[in-house]
């Protein structure tokens, strides 16, 4: 604790309180401190309080959520206790924010000159050319090219990435002394947000702002910041410098969720460890450490006394630094845990015959509107898929990889092209025909919350392919629908509950079950896991991976995270605008790519580990 | 914006051919004789004949609707056939009346829409927007009729300050004409006012929880500013919309607040016109409804796309 | 295989678990717009019970007041009994509604499943709504009257035909909304056959807004009623509903209010207790 830091939390708590009364404690005793020109990662999985603690800096907390207590001191002036005229003047001109989704954080009616304008407008630009003149600079500054000319354009003719700079653009122009960023990334390609990623670093370098980074992805915590806050349930578990968290974790949640992150150096077959269990229901939380449930270590403190954080002392390579752990059986024993062990191999049988075969998939999407202009999805997709293979899509968003998805599972028809199952042509099925293909080729879908008919209960969701099928009578189904969530790590008595009631996780698995039902041979997963925090991820990823082992199934695996992909992946297409631009084994295509794009998307994954010190900024391009 | 107004032409032009054709034979159902009826009940079947043949009635019917819609474009609408006097002259004189009370109960709509709105959606003190919610909800539910009646026995009879009903037109007497014009436009307004103020209060609302607001209060600008400058203009368009839609509706209430305000607009016109089987007014009179009704929406749509800028570079 | 997660235990249900309609009901929205329409809908039930005279019969008491003997809500001006016109005002007015409405929600309903099977029947089906739309009600109804002659029918014919763009256009916007759903693609994909994901899947998720709707087309039926009658073009007299008796009052509004005063009354208890039904609906099940 500098007596000089810039910003100083002090036993923040947050509370948010619901229609039927219930308090809930989004943020418990958070503490912590922010030097002059730092970059601090505040990262966790939902609902770990994260984005909650970064809005309470300002005291931008939505709906009934307050500051219970605790205070926010920015140079001394706490924030806490100012009344709403002190905070306009600290909003946007000492404490800049950047937040989410740059789609929906711009006002779409007005320009990006009138987005800057407001800013300086808001802190004393009285002179409209000065302020005109200003907002080309931070258009300028922040990599947006010809500036002059695109002042007068709304927000939907910029691109993401674009939008996002116009947002950091906004977050700069009262030159303040912290930059919070909320999870700036998320809703961003990955070689996009790798350019924003050194966008923010060279600010960071150039102008001396301090940055707080919201994130969930260790990856994006190891690429953009020295200092890293862990949190969990709402409280800080553990912060210190990127490289010794990163490297020797220290608390049991940091560890576990480090061991779960996939990474694009791990070969492919290799086992990732899951978290047990979900995240905690804040508002039933009570004294006690919010891990213990899914903690390995637990003792019986760790349920009774909220575990309070120690200072310990570090001396790695780089230096002497400090260390805050909550966790005393960590701490007693003063010294990093006993590392997780290695990733394990998965012992996976050989792929057999081709199941599925696709020549020359082509679909197009009529444009909107009159004039709109036709959307090719899929141009000209061939690919095959053996007995018993993952088979790893990836691309980013736009690149036809859900489209190619819904055309293997015939959910949509294709414009031309042939798909064929065991040799015989199914591109254009009769509905008898398409009842035997369904039959062998399921789907798992992205959005746990929205595939499941909240209507029914699991047991009814589950059952509904087996009724479609005509499988079964109804105590067989009752019998095979236990059997089907048993088989994905649920509970018989889940049944009878709706979707409502489940995590994303177990939603996933709700979905798992209701495609393996009818005994299919082909599982398409689009984007299974994309949705689910990492812990929960790594859960659903093995789950797959053994019932692809067990039940002999062909998989496709369909993500934007090559990582995850090549974890699972006997082999790899990249996709691009469309087209597969490279196929391979998934190593092979890892190690060493020979599209381009391929080349550019390894380079922009962020790796969770920590980089050397001094390192040369990485460029990237994506081939046009 | 030409250009979008020339692609929405046609479908408008398409409207109103379909909608003369169901008007004339719907008239052309219509039991009864317009020429029997114009006749009496004691003239003889000569005397009907050449009613017939001097009203055309006699032609075939394709030959009537194009000397009808001849007419229409040519100017020339030709003589009522009961009502006495060109048909021309019956609806100017109607659709001033009625225009002025649709023209004062759109402002009343704008007006108390927007108060509704905006004091519903951004008061402070709670017992306002409960009030706001109470009386929107009131002047939504409750018809014309009920209010109407309501209004005449607080403002007329209790009060005694405006007159029940009657018309005095605003143009030739203007204090006059407004204390006559008061009531049935209050009394026309109320339910469209009412929609509008709530459907202004859920998009202040929407607006101001969306990100783009939080941006802006990051950045430290005024609440003030925000309602007005980054909330309203998103909350518009949709409103402008309606307001279209609203007009359409006052002038079809119209109908109802002219009977009960007895004020000599096209309502009253086109119940005489029924009754009296007078086939050239209720056809001119439907059809001119019509078009001011396909106009608003042309125009509203215009407004809608001059608002948005999504849509205006479309 | 893999250990078995056992679903979260004591997670508390974020919403009520009763059905939320009569959540709905029981709030306090909802309880004040029964207690508003239960009596009156009841009276309306009971009225040969409650009338204590004949609706038409006429009497040398004219215009008498309130609480003349026999006469508990005074007579009119042709000396019948107001309490009796009142009831069997209420009575002819839910008949009608109980006709119209569910009449128009079914054809509407109808319409727009017929619109759900192919884009182009979809155009025309959306084009005629313009054009039922686009000629003001009050003019449609001086137009069926016109042909039909005044009477019971028209009337019900014309809340009916007032209705099927309203549930026609919400059941189509809720069936193209429920049909891009991940669930019902997943029910495809599943097997299901289109019947069963449209009645499965697809309509019971789209119906919540056509309960709101039918609650707000109960005080519309109201309004048009009144309206014709106020038109002259409504049921015909010497029979009473709510918009004949309160049009019927309207010459003698300075001398004798109490004429009014029941229809004003009852008219405003039901529309307002229905809206207050349509709220509570629409708030629970946005919810």
């Amino acid at each position: 604790m500098t007596a000089s830091a810039l910003l100083e939390v002090r036993g923040l708590d947050v509370e948010f309180t619901a229609p039927d009364g219930t308090l809930t404690r989004a943020v418990r005793d958070v503490s912590f401190t922010l030097d002059r020109g730092e970059t601090l990662a505040v990262v966790g999985e939902s609902g770990s309080g994260k984005s909650t603690t970064a809005l309470a800096l300002l005291r931008m907390l939505p709906g009934t959520g307050r500051v219970a207590r605790g205070s926010v001191l920015l140079d001394g002036q706490d924030l806490a206790a100012a009344d709403e005229a002190e905070l306009r003047r600290v909003r946007g001109a000492r404490i800049g924010m950047v937040f989410q989704d740059p789609m929906t954080a711009l006002n779409p009616v007005l320009t990006a000159g009138a987005h800057l304008d407001e800013v300086l407008r808001a802190h004393g630009g009285r002179d409209k050319a000065a302020r005109l003149a200003r907002a080309v600079e931070l258009l300028d500054l922040v990599g947006i090219p010809d500036p002059e000319r695109r002042l007068d354009d709304h927000p939907h003719r910029f691109s993401g990435g674009q939008r996002q700079r116009i947002l950091i653009a906004m977050a700069l122009a009262g030159e303040p002394d912290v930059l919070v960023a909320d999870e700036p990334t998320t809703a961003l390609d990955a070689t996009v947000q790798d350019q924003i990623l050194t966008l923010l670093g060279d600010l960071n370098r150039r102008t001396g702002t301090a940055l707080v980074l919201i994130t969930h992805n260790m990856g994006v915590v190891a690429r953009a910041c020295e200092r890293v806050l862990v949190m969990y349930g709402g409280t800080v578990v553990e912060d210190g410098p990127t490289a010794e968290v990163l490297t020797r974790p220290r608390h049991p949640y940091t560890a576990g969720l480090l061991a779960a992150v996939p990474r694009l150096s791990a070969p492919s077959g290799t086992r990732l460890a899951g978290i047990p269990g979900a995240p905690p229901d804040l508002s039933v939380l009570t004294d006690g450490c919010a891990f213990a449930d899914r903690c390995a270590f637990t003792e019986d403190r760790c349920r009774t006394v909220t575990p309070p954080l120690v200072t310990l002392t570090t001396r790695a390579a780089s230096g002497e630094g400090t260390v805050r752990v909550a966790c005393p059986p960590a701490t007693s024993r003063s010294a990093p845990l006993p590392a997780a062990p290695p990733p394990a191999r998965i012992d996976r049988p050989r792929p057999g015959a081709v199941v599925l075969e696709a020549v020359g998939l082509r679909k197009t999407y009529r444009g909107r509107g009159l004039r709109g202009r036709p959307l090719t999805a899929l141009d000209d997709v061939s690919l095959t898929l053996a007995a018993g293979e993952t088979l790893g899509i990836v691309g980013e968003s736009g690149s036809g990889k859900s489209t190619l998805a819904r055309v293997l599972a015939h959910a949509h028809p294709s414009d031309s092209g042939t798909l064929r199952l065991d040799g015989v042509d199914i591109s254009r099925p009769s509905r008898r025909e398409l009842h035997t293909v369904r039959r062998r080729i399921q789907m798992v879908f992205q959005d746990p919350y929205a595939s499941l008919n909240p209507r029914m209960t699991a047991g009814q969701i589950i059952a509904e392919p087996l009724h479609a099928f005509g499988i079964g009578d109804r105590s067989r189904r009752a019998q095979r629908v236990e059997e089907l969530l048993l088989l994905v790590g649920l509970d018989p008595s889940a049944a009878d509950r709706r979707p409502r009631s489940f995590s994303g996780g177990q939603r996933q698995r709700i979905g798992i079950a209701r495609a393996l039902a009818p005994e299919p041979s082909v599982l398409i997963c689009d984007e299974p896991v994309s949705a689910l925090d990492v812990s929960v991820q790594a859960q659903i990823v093995g789950l797959l991976t053994d019932l692809q082992r067990d039940l002999g199934l062909s998989l496709v695996f369909i993500a934007h995270d090559l990582a995850v992909v090549r974890q699972v992946s006997h082999r790899i297409a990249v996709m691009h605008r469309g087209r597969i631009v490279e196929t391979g084994s998934a190593d092979e295509v890892c190690e060493n790519p020979a599209d381009p794009y391929t080349r550019a998307l390894l380079a922009a994954a962020p790796d969770p580990v920590p980089p050397a010190r001094h390192r040369e900024p990485r460029s990237t391009q994506v081939p046009a | 914006m030409g250009i979008r107004l020339l692609r929405r032409l046609p479908s408008a032009l398409l409207v109103l051919l379909v909608a003369s054709f169901v008007i004339f034979s719907i008239l052309r159902l219509v039991p009864g004789d317009p020429a029997t009826s114009l006749a009496g009940p004691d003239a003889g079947p000569e005397t009907v004949a050449a009613i017939r043949d001097r009203l055309g009635l006699d032609e075939p019917l394709p030959l009537q609707y194009v000397h009808w819609i001849g007419g229409l474009l040519t100017g020339d609408l030709g003589p009522s056939y009961a009502i006495g006097g060109q048909t021309a002259d019956l609806i100017g004189d109607g659709l001033g009346a009625t225009v002025e009370l649709t023209l004062g109960a759109l402002l009343f709509v704008v007006v108390l829409g927007t108060a509704f709105g905006v004091l519903g959606a951004t008061a402070r003190r709670g017992w306002v927007r409960a009030t706001v919610r109470v009386l929107t909800t009131g002047a939504l539910a409750v018809p014309p009729f009920v209010t109407g009646v309501l209004l005449v026995l607080l403002f007329a009879v209790v009060l005694k300050v405006l007159p029940s009903g009657g018309r005095v037109s605003v143009l030739t007497a203007p204090d006059l004409g407004v204390q006559y014009l008061l009531l049935p436009a209050l009394c026309l307004a109320l339910p469209s006012a009412a929609i509008l103020g709530r459907y202004l209060k859920d998009g202040i609302e929407r607006a101001l929880a969306e990100d783009y607001v939080r941006t802006a209060t990051a950045a430290g600008v005024h609440p003030r500013r925000l309602l007005w400058r980054h909330a309203l203009p998103n909350a518009l368009p949709p409103v402008v919309t309606l307001l279209g839609m609203q007009t359409g509706h006052l002038l079809g209430g119209a109908v109802l607040v002219e009977a009960i305000f007895a004020w000599p607009g096209l309502g009253q016109l086109a119940e005489q016109g029924l009754t009296r089987r007078d086939y050239p007014v209720v056809q001119d009179l439907l059809l001119l409804l019509v078009t001011v009704f396909v106009l608003v929406q042309l125009i509203t749509d215009l407004v809608h796309a001059w608002l948005d800028p999504r849509i205006r570079w479309e | 295989m893999t250990a078995i997660t056992l679903p979260a235990p004591g997670k508390p249900a974020r919403r009520s678990p009763r059905h939320p309609y009569r959540a709905a009901l029981a709030s306090a929205r909802g309880r004040v717009g029964l207690a508003l329409v239960l009596p009156v809908v009841l009276a309306g039930v009971l009225a040969p019970l409650l009338a204590g005279h004949s609706p038409t019969d006429q009497s040398d008491l004219s215009l008498a007041a309130p609480g003349t003997p026999g006469h508990l809500l005074g007579t009119d001006d042709l000396g019948r009994d107001l309490l009796a016109r009142l009831v069997y005002g209420i009575r002819a007015d839910l008949g009608i509604i109980a006709l119209a409405v569910p009449l128009g929600a079914l054809l509407g309903c109808l319409f727009a499943l017929l619109a759900a099977t192919h884009p182009a029947v979809d155009t025309a089906v959306q084009r005629a709504f313009d054009l039922v739309l686009a000629f003001p009600g009050l003019i449609l109804a001086l137009a069926v009257t016109a042909i039909l002659g005044p009477g019971r029918l028209p009337v019900v014919l014309v809340i009916a035909l007032a209705e099927i763009p309203a549930f026609g256009r919400l059941l189509r916007t809720g069936i193209l909304v429920e049909r891009e759903r991940e669930y019902a693609t997943a029910a495809r994909v599943g097997g299901a056959s289109p019947a069963r994901v449209l009645t499965r899947h697809i309509l019971p998720n789209a119906v919540d807004p056509l309960v709101v709707q039918i609650a707000v087309s109960l005080t519309v039926a109201v309004f048009i009623e009144g309206a014709m009658s106020f038109l002259g073009v409504g049921v015909r007299p010497p029979q009473p509903t709510l918009g004949a008796v309160l049009s019927q009052s309207m010459p003698y509004l300075a001398d004798a209010p109490h004429f009014a005063a029941g229809p004003l009354i009852t008219v405003t208890a039901l529309v307002l207790g229905l809206s207050l039904i349509a709220e509570a609906l629409n708030r629970e099940i946005r919810r």
